[in-house]
């Protein structure tokens, strides 16, 4: 009774995002978590790997985006795509990570003015200390929220890089600008939902080492020798947890990367009509 | 490339009607807002509660009375308000607004039953009992998740579906310069309009419908790229006027196909 159609041409809502980029990781499970845990081990290897594994991974994003053009790439001809850029992936990288820790210490700085008069106010009294504390925590919430809103409009610097040879490395930064223009907020609620699609695997990693260590320190208690087992417990259980993190995280980096092919996919499309095309003729791939 | 599922469903009466399932995606956002709207909701009746508890308490110590069985009736009250909430919410908004919640709504999804009828109060009552089954450990998610009919334990037990909600095509309006009104009526004489398709026609409204929220760049470049395409299509060895701006040439095209098919021949 279910079968399964071709997408639809108009851009999609932030649901259908994250359900596509699933879909888009599920029918390419094998091959993306393999790239990925190439990657996660090239990561161990410093400067060089580091390179490498960060382009491995802006790989899988553009292998799904290449899939939603239907125009499938094989691993190797991505690789011989993405290769020459090795190492502009990993300066990107570190610009986009300087850009963010700038913007981060200049709103920590301006928080530090805002909240000096705060605090003073709220020397008045109790009314006013309850006051400035609500502030408090609102200019923190905004401050919040604006970095995580550059976050979203630099998100996609990578498989920038991987798409579009012909454009020079340092402009990824101002494409994912551009192409995330008016679109900052739906791009935060498409991370969001794709965060709450994988929290049941978030909570299995925090769940069972807690489930593991439980029975350990209640033996402790009972017995009374608390320390020994409690202890011996713990360390189980945190070596349980590690073991645990490193799997999620290898299975949960190829979705988020997928999740950057339909992103892609869909903000082209929203910005630069690359779904507006007449039917059976040959499209500009770019 | 497979994106979302769509399933077709067959009527008694032999008609087949196509639904695209709504995808974990907009089900999660949507049970998200709904939570948030039930924890608004419950906070409220909590803060309501404990005003209430307080005065009354005071009251009756006033009136000389003991006030040891009050806080047991407030408490049993407030957890049937709150099983009324949890529960009624759901039912209540999925009988009323024929299958959707605010959540839903927002996502634009929308509960029905198997054969493609509303979903009933029965089956709305249903899935919210089942509801926190499937939230505890997840199982609802992985159904949806691994089975074919996306559907989570209530769904089975309740024989429905969830799937995206129709939106309406064509009711926006497509703005057209008055200069390219007039430039239509040469073009019906001069070039093959009939040679647009209903999809050509359906690519063309798209992009006059969404030009504004194009980049500059890339609206000028596909609007040429759409214009020399087209005049291939209709077959006009020479543009009407020199000069002519691509987008007008579009607008004028779209006027044509619509004055000459109106709305025999129309995509959707």
């Amino acid at each position: 009774m279910a079968s399964q159609s071709s997408p639809s041409m108009r851009p999609l809502n932030v649901g259908d995002v994250v359900s596509a980029a699933i879909s888009l990781f599920r029918t390419n499970f094998k091959p993306f978590v393999g790239l990925n845990l190439k990657a996660v081990l090239w990561f161990f290897v410093p400067v060089y790997g580091w390179a490498r594994g960060l382009m491995i991974q802006a790989q899988i994003a553009r292998l799904g985006f290449q899939e939603l053009m239907r125009q499938p790439e094989t691993i190797a001809q991505s690789l011989e795509a993405v290769e020459p850029r090795l190492w502009p992936f990993l300066g990107i990288a570190l610009l986009v990570w300087l850009i963010q820790a700038a913007v981060g210490y200049a709103a920590s700085f301006a928080l530090g003015i805002v909240m000096i008069p705060i605090s003073v106010v709220g020397a008045a009294g109790e009314a006013a200390a309850a006051l400035s504390a609500l502030l408090m925590v609102g200019v923190q919430l905004v401050v919040f929220a604006a970095q995580l809103w550059i976050q979203a409009r630099l998100y996609l610097w990578n498989i920038i890089l991987a798409m579009e040879p012909e454009t020079e490395s340092t402009t990824a930064i101002t494409r994912s600008w551009e192409l995330t223009q008016g679109n900052g907020i739906r791009v935060l609620f498409v991370l969001l939902v794709a965060y709450l699609v994988m929290l049941p695997l978030y909570a299995l990693t925090l769940g069972i080492p807690v489930l593991i260590a439980i029975p350990f320190i209640g033996r402790g208690l009972v017995e009374g020798d608390g320390g020994a087992a409690a202890v011996l417990g713990i360390v189980l259980a945190l070596l349980v947890f590690i073991a645990l993190a490193v799997l999620v995280g290898i299975l949960t980096a190829p979705f988020f990367q997928t999740i950057k092919s339909v992103l892609y996919y869909d903000l082209r499309s929203r910005r630069e009509g690359l779904d507006i095309q007449f039917r059976d003729r040959p499209r500009d791939s770019r | 490339m497979t994106l979302l599922k769509t399933i077709t469903i067959q009527t008694p009466e032999s008609v087949e009607l196509e639904f695209t399932l709504a995808g974990i995606g907009n089900r999660a956002l949507a049970l998200l807002v709904d939570y948030l709207a039930i924890f608004l909701l419950l906070s409220l009746v909590s803060i309501f509660t404990s005003f209430i508890s307080e005065q009354l308490t005071s009251l009756l110590l006033l009136l000389g009375d003991g006030a040891e069985g009050v806080d047991l009736w407030l408490v049993a009250i407030a957890l049937l308000a709150t099983a009324a909430i949890y529960w009624g919410y759901f039912v209540g908004f999925e009988t009323y607004w024929q299958g959707q919640t605010l959540g839903k709504r927002l996502t634009k999804i929308r509960v029905i039953n198997d054969n493609g009828k509303p979903e009933g109060v029965f089956q709305a009552t249903l899935r919210a009992l089942l509801r926190p089954i499937d939230d505890i450990l997840f199982i609802g998610f992985f159904c949806i998740l691994f089975s074919r009919q996306e559907k989570r334990i209530g769904d089975w037990l309740a024989g429905t579906l969830v799937v995206q909600a129709e939106t309406v095509v064509g009711e926006a309006k497509v703005s057209v310069s008055p200069a390219a009104q007039t430039l239509a009526t040469d073009l019906m004489t001069q070039a093959a309009i009939g040679n647009l398709l209903p999809d050509d026609f359906a690519t063309l409204r798209e992009y006059l419908l969404r030009r504004q929220i194009l980049t500059q760049a890339a609206r000028k470049e596909l609007s040429v790229q759409l214009a020399q395409q087209l005049q291939k299509i209709i077959e006009l060895e020479e543009l009407p006027q020199a000069q002519l701006p691509a987008e007008r040439f579009l607008e004028a095209i779209y006027v044509a196909y619509q004055k000459k098919f109106g709305d025999r021949r129309r995509a959707y």
